[in-house]
């Protein structure tokens, strides 16, 4: 008897797929509510776009991309599209939860530098960056992740990443004035100077000098 | 070989299970009158299932009977995370008879109760938690009047606690209110977001003629301009139709139960999917966008629906709500597009990526459909 | 009344936009960093190529350098009364228009811009969010910068290079102020 016409079922059926998903299923809640109240997705974007050190690196990326042959562009995009998208896999399924800060930090500047310098960058220097990078940015955001849906979270993040190098290089390759180069180098030479900051701030947070 | 795509399934799967949730919402409608306060909370049992546990032997469906050995705990429950306090004392929450009810086809709880306050006057706090620590993505529609006022509010873990000022809200707070609740609504419906997307991957692309390039029938098309115009038609003609659809259905106009119109979202993402890969739809993508936008309306009226608005306010309530998609819809293009617009040169990008793209939202979309379909609820696997 | 609250997604950032805020603030507050940040940047556009473009690109990184030692906690003597010296002659340098050949116009900027990052640096780790904090004052330094040089272009009017050089003098003063309160002090 179902007056009510109610269904909500579980059947075994239910058991079976939970067993497949039993290794990427996310565990128990606790992290960020507000993140978390966004859903996986956003949650995955946001947290890279408001991770300041892998948007720094990725800015200063497109800024060194931007001197070097536009054909380039789209290999370096999905690049870092890729790599942020395995580098929180990775993390996820390693367990894994290491201070990357002074590996973001130092990748900072090197882009920044190279930027500041107008170093026209080959396509494998720029893409092996944009997957080291990606992959930092991915890591870091792994235990981020923790609550919440794993591929949607990556995704998310991976997507926020490729969009900002996107945005960038749009940006940079429509600016035809003659200051435009020397506004992009300062801006490496930021990003650089960030970066040193924080690698000292890292070194003096491990070595005690404080 | 295999094991990739074994892990590819099972990410799709997952990837189901996460997003599969349909948005879960309550109705929390509270009366002022004369110092006495009355309210109706509308759970959704779906909901209540998943913490309480309303099929005691199993079978998949729900009766009467079982309900009504539950009620107690549903009570117990639901009133253990709701406050209400007045000028600083709580109030004593007083459940009466509850009893079920239908919005847009799927099934509530309806619980009646009366608040008891030590003080007749002042301000009035709610807090609400329900579903919280469960569901963080939950949201409480909350709707309060006293005498001929109506004001609105929507309960989140953010903004879990609100002091209530009849007197002072002004009608712009609350249009606000509502553009937020359909900027969260998208943003938070997948399947939606889904569908968009897959007309966005496409967006800085047109039909070549003759099959393109050989590899794919797309070809890309130039100029940023060119491609954020053709992306601003499909989105306003998205919304336009949802617009449409969703205030006739408020209106009472157009009744479809949930049980059809989720899984005809399912069937629009499906359709939208094997189009970008063989042309099967009309051909200009704002078309097709309106098409299924109507279909989409449907859904989102059961959001607002239940909230009982006057006719003012829902006026108010359904404009708001359809900006608030439309900028929900307008972050994800904000996300999309420009990385396609990028890629779009690349014959990687439109041989490989935009077919995988379109295939995983059909097979997403198809398991969908069929969880949908016969309400299976294979994918209720997140806790 | 109602809470304008707005769901989740206008929340993120509450956290992380105060330390950058605090950064941002932190060169606009210091009324000494503000004023020589801004002359360096006019008396850039002053001198013309190429130090309008080098001392841009090179100033964030000798500063870095200087900010690398106020964060590790390495002392660097004088820093205030060098950061009052650098409005002193920064603003003499814009007042009289002093040209200088540009190695030399470097190693005077430099020596500030030390100053000035280790006066920056020192104050990062006591910032609740360090990278916040050093992204606000990165960006806060570099607009003033920027502000500067875009002043620096009235220079090319007669009119404007007199306001130029009179705004110069007026900070030289305010240096010679700075000055005598690091000194007495």
């Amino acid at each position: 008897m179902n007056p009510w016409g109610l269904s909500v079922i579980r059947g075994k059926w239910r058991w079976l797929l939970v067993a497949a998903a039993a290794l990427i299923a996310p565990a128990p809640a606790e992290a960020h509510t507000a993140l978390k109240s966004m859903g996986s997705f956003w949650s995955g974007a946001v947290h890279l776009l408001t991770s300041l050190d892998q948007v720094g690196f990725l800015l200063g990326l497109a800024i060194l991309a931007g001197f070097a042959d536009r054909r380039n562009d789209a290999r370096i995009i999905a690049a870092s599209f890729a790599a942020v998208l395995l580098g929180a896999s990775a993390a996820w399924a390693a367990g894994w939860q290491a201070d990357l800060s002074m590996l973001a930090a130092a990748l900072m500047i090197v882009v920044g530098l190279a930027g500041a310098a107008q170093w026209r960058a080959g396509v494998l220097s720029l893409t092996g960056l944009a997957l080291a990078g990606g992959a930092i940015g991915g890591l870091a955001g792994g235990d981020a992740a923790t609550g919440l849906s794993l591929a949607l979270f990556s995704l998310g993040a991976a997507l926020a990443a490729a969009a900002t190098v996107s945005y960038a290089l749009i940006a940079i390759r429509a600016v035809k004035v003659g200051w435009g180069p020397i506004a992009w180098r300062a801006g490496a030479s930021w990003v650089a100077a960030i970066g040193m900051m924080i690698f000292a701030f890292d070194c003096s947070r491990y070595f005690g000098h404080r | 070989m295999l094991r990739l795509l074994v892990l590819c399934i099972a990410l799709i799967v997952e990837t189901g299970a996460a997003s599969a949730h349909l948005a879960s919402d309550s109705y929390l409608n509270i009366e002022l009158e004369n110092g006495r306060i009355v309210g109706r909370w509308d759970i959704a049992l779906r909901d209540l299932d998943v913490v309480v546990g309303l099929d005691a032997n199993a079978d998949g469906s729900i009766t009467w009977g079982e309900l009504r050995a539950k009620w107690r705990e549903i009570d117990d429950y639901a009133f253990n995370h709701l406050t209400l306090s007045r000028a600083g004392g709580s109030c004593l929450l007083r459940p009466a008879e509850p009893m079920v009810d239908y919005h847009a086809g799927n099934a509530y709880a309806v619980l009646p109760f009366a608040a008891e306050c030590p003080s007749a006057s002042g301000q009035l706090t709610i807090g609400y938690r329900l579903l919280f620590e469960v569901d963080p993505t939950h949201r409480g529609l909350l709707t309060i009047s006293e005498g001929g006022t109506v004001k609105t509010d929507i309960l989140t873990p953010e903004h879990a606690s609100v002091v209530l000022d009849l007197a002072a809200q002004t009608l712009a707070d609350e249009a606000v209110r509502f553009v937020l609740f359909g900027y969260d609504h998208i943003l938070l419906g997948y399947d939606h977001l889904l569908f968009v997307a897959v007309l966005l991957v496409v967006a800085p692309l047109r039909r070549g003629s003759g099959g393109g390039t050989g590899i794919s029938p797309w070809v890309p098309i130039d100029g940023l301009g060119r491609v954020a115009i053709e992306t601003a038609k499909i989105l306003t003609a998205f919304t336009i139709a949802h617009a449409i659809t969703l205030t006739l259905a408020v209106l009472g106009l157009i009744n479809l139960p949930s049980r059809l119109v989720d899984p005809a979202i399912a069937a629009t993402i499906m359709l939208a999917a094997i189009d970008n890969i063989r042309p099967i739809l009309p051909q200009l993508r704002w078309h097709v966008a309106f098409g299924f936008g109507l279909i989409h309306g449907l859904a989102f009226a059961s959001a607002l629906g239940p909230m009982r608005l006057p006719p003012f306010r829902l006026a108010l309530g359904l404009g708001g709500f359809n900006i608030g998609v439309e900028l929900g819809q307008i972050t994800l293009a904000a996300l999309l597009v420009p990385t396609a617009f990028m890629l779009r040169g690349e014959a990687a990008f439109r041989g490989i990526v935009t077919p995988a793209v379109s295939v995983g939202a059909l097979l997403l979309a198809l398991l969908w459909f069929v969880d949908r379909v016969f309400a299976l609820d294979l994918l209720a696997v997140a806790g | 009344m109602l809470g304008a609250a707005p769901p989740a997604f206008a929340h993120i950032t509450s956290d992380m936009g105060g330390g950058v805020a605090a950064g941002f603030l932190h060169p606009l507050t210091g009324f000494d960093h503000l004023l020589a940040m801004v002359s360096v940047g006019i008396w850039g556009a002053q001198l013309g190529l190429p130090s309008i473009w080098l001392l841009p690109i090179a100033f964030p990184l000798i500063m870095a350098i200087g900010a690398v030692f106020g964060v590790i906690g390495v002392p660097l003597p004088g820093t205030e009364i060098l950061i009052a010296l650098s409005v002193l002659t920064l603003g003499a340098m814009v007042a009289l228009k002093q040209r200088l050949p540009v190695a030399a116009a470097l190693l005077v900027v430099g020596i500030f811009a030390v100053a000035h990052g280790h006066a920056h640096g020192a104050e990062m780790p006591n910032a609740a969010d360090a990278l916040s904090f050093t992204v606000g004052f990165v960006v806060a330094t570099g607009l003033l910068h920027a502000t500067g040089i875009v002043i620096g272009l009235l220079d090319r009017s007669p009119g404007g290079a007199v306001a130029l050089r009179a705004c110069g003098l007026f900070v030289g003063l305010v240096g010679c102020y700075f000055v005598y309160e690091s000194v007495g002090a």
